[in-house]
């Protein structure tokens, strides 16, 4: 790979560690590097793919197709009467008419097109949602195309199957292989992770912690569904800052967005803008937005590079009682010419300067 | 004509002669043939091309297994230049250097018409830095005490590519930009104490590096395949110069700088300045006779 503000980022904290006597902050240097710069640089990587998969992962029964549903802005589709289950990969690509396409596992892919919206999400069901159990054992990989406004500009959304112990046909071996093959699945084909978590689960379980911290470098939103929003339309401040106290030692430095996936598409099913406000997927929408660029992913990888620096800085200053770290200065020159060819890192390019003069 | 290449462990003497040789070898145009005075030498660099071929640095040369590598370079006009090069391991080197007995690394160094000092300001912080810093300035003092004034000297700067930011391959031998990078990078060498008239200085990119993510999820610099070097021109017109400059019995022919005309231009004009010099007093004295 090419040198990259991340990668040179990497490097300057990796060689003036090593030229650190002191072992203790030398392992502070060696650990920011592996918990915090790696996982940017993954993103960093990720960001300018031509086709960036955006994907929603968490429990089963959190929401995730229902969400996938709203952010679509499927008219023509009620909510899921009894809850099924998503077994099956699916992905969601932009395209002028409506398509569905099914790789089985002998890699051979059939087509189907319609000319109505409603009949591709009978289809959807038909394969994916209710599909009995010979099928989902052949079907590796669904896509479904159509002219979805949130995909426009190229991002494609994946809906993953649920992890946790609501899936049917559980023994423990075969759970085990499934979160693996998930695993494999995400760290293959995702670029980026929205964590998913239902407000009214109160414990966060230890499968749903094991499994996000192996995904966790692709992961930088957890999305609350099922959010109850107040009568009065707004957002019921004192609940959001308890849950986040609550919640945010788990999945430090995330943003939390609360969204309630149902009401998003009542609202959108009986154009009801009341219903509609109370599923905040507004916000979330526009959150994506940003993610269906390249220039917008490498300006959020850029936003969090500037954070890191700044968070190294003030930590290494803290913890150490070190003013001035003592940067390698080659390695910092290198990080600074990077950064003042960026736009978006102008704030550590005018910190440089400073260290340097 | 005789060349000795010397450097500390870790500057990049090895890679920097295997590529500069393989760089020889492609570029027929250049003027400069390569061979290889003995099959261990050729076996040597053919080993390190491979190594670098499959993106993997070659090992450092281990102490109390010094390797003297010898061939020659033979240009157009059939002038033999032999080169040799004592690949030792860091600890070896200075004792060689440092023995008050005269031994064949000494011996070498003496004999030689031109050095090539291979130093590198990117010193790779795994190795012992102080060391090699100390290591890089005191061979360059060394050598600035001990040659006669008849040697010539150049200085490369290895591992460049990690300074291109700060310097653009245009100017790789611009020696006033590149003094000032010494001065900021190599502070134990002090450039000002020593007359550096009769030598040249141009850095180098031998292999151009890419950052490669490990198993571990670790990144490292590794070779960037296919392998490429930067450079390579300034370093080899400079040494024709010098080679010509010392068989001043055969004609210079116009030496070929990729990148600055104008020094292409200085280099033409000082190289023609003693024969026009020469054809100048030659019509004066038959003027004078004719007189």
């Amino acid at each position: 790979m090419d040198e990259t503000p991340v990668t040179l980022f990497y490097f300057l904290i990796k060689e003036t560690g090593d030229l650190l006597k002191d072992d203790e902050i030398k392992t502070d240097f060696e650990t920011f590097n592996k918990e915090k710069v790696y996982p940017l640089l993954e993103q960093e990587q990720r960001a300018v793919r031509p086709k960036y998969v955006l994907s929603f992962v968490g429990l089963t029964n959190v929401g995730k197709s229902t969400l996938i549903t709203a952010l679509l802005d499927y008219k023509k589709i009620a909510p899921y009467e009894n809850r099924p289950t998503t077994a099956i990969p699916v992905e969601y690509v932009f395209a002028p008419t409506w398509k569905i396409k099914i790789l089985d596992y002998s890699f051979n892919e059939t087509e189907e097109s319609f000319q109505k919206e409603g009949e591709l999400v009978e289809a959807v069901k038909k394969h994916v949602l209710y599909a009995d159990s010979k099928n989902k054992q052949n079907t590796l990989w669904v896509t479904v195309e159509g002219p979805f406004k949130i995909l426009e500009k190229g991002l494609v959304l994946a809906d993953t199957p649920g992890f946790g112990d609501a899936q049917i046909d559980d023994d423990e071996q075969k759970r085990k292989n499934r979160m693996q093959k998930l695993e494999k699945f995400i760290k293959d084909r995702v670029d980026s992770i929205y964590f998913c978590v239902a407000a009214n689960d109160m414990n966060i379980r230890d499968e749903e912690k094991n499994f996000y911290n192996n995904i966790r470098y692709l992961c930088n939103h957890i999305v609350v569904n099922k959010w109850e929003f107040s009568e009065d339309n707004s957002i019921n401040e004192q609940d959001i800052y308890e849950y986040k106290k609550r919640y945010s030692s788990l999945f430090p430095g995330l943003e939390f967005i609360f969204v309630n996936a149902k009401n998003a598409i009542i609202g959108i099913k009986d154009e009801d803008v009341t219903v509609l406000k109370k599923s905040n997927i507004d916000y979330l929408k526009s959150i994506i937005e940003k993610y269906s660029t390249p220039e917008g992913r490498i300006k959020i990888v850029h936003d969090a590079l500037v954070k890191s620096w700044k968070n190294f800085n003030r930590y290494i200053e803290i913890r150490h009682n070190i003013k001035n770290i003592p940067w390698r200065r080659d390695s910092l020159k290198r990080f600074f010419y990077i950064c003042k060819r960026n736009k978006s890192l102008e704030l550590i390019a005018r910190d440089i300067e400073r260290i340097l003069r | 004509m005789k060349i000795h290449i010397i450097g500390p462990e870790g500057s990049g003497k090895t890679i920097l002669t295997a590529m500069l040789n393989h760089y020889i070898e492609r570029h027929y145009t250049n003027g400069f043939k390569f061979r290889a005075s003995s099959f261990n030498t050729k076996l040597y660099f053919t080993e390190i091309l491979n190594i670098l071929n499959e993106g993997e640095w070659p090992p450092s040369t281990k102490q109390g297994q010094p390797k003297v590598l010898n061939w020659q370079w033979e240009t157009d006009d059939g002038i033999i230049i032999d080169v040799n090069m004592h690949d030792i391991a860091g600890q070896d080197f200075r004792m060689g250097i440092c023995n008050e007995d005269s031994n064949e690394l000494k011996s070498d160094i003496k004999k030689s018409d031109l050095i090539i000092a291979v130093c590198d300001l990117f010193v790779h912080p795994i190795s012992n830095d102080v060391e090699v810093k100390a290591g890089n300035a005191w061979i360059i003092e060394w050598l600035f005490n001990n040659l006669t004034k008849k040697q010539k000297m150049i200085i490369v700067l290895t591992k460049f590519d990690m300074f291109e930011y700060e310097l653009p391959v245009q100017k790789w031998h611009d020696k006033q930009e590149l003094l000032k990078l010494i001065n900021e990078y190599m502070p134990e060498f002090n450039t000002k104490g020593y007359n550096l008239d009769n030598c040249f200085i141009c850095a180098v990119s031998a292999v151009s590096v890419q950052t490669v993510s490990t198993k571990d999820n670790k990144l490292e610099r590794f070779p960037r395949l296919p392998l490429e070097s930067k450079g390579m021109e300034n370093l080899l017109s400079e040494i024709k110069r010098i080679v010509y400059e010392k068989n001043t019995s055969i004609p210079f022919k116009i030496v070929r700088a990729k990148n600055n005309i104008k020094t292409m231009m200085n280099q033409v004009t000082e190289v023609m300045r003693p024969a026009i010099e020469a054809l100048g007093n030659f019509i004066n004295n038959l003027s004078e006779k004719e007189k």
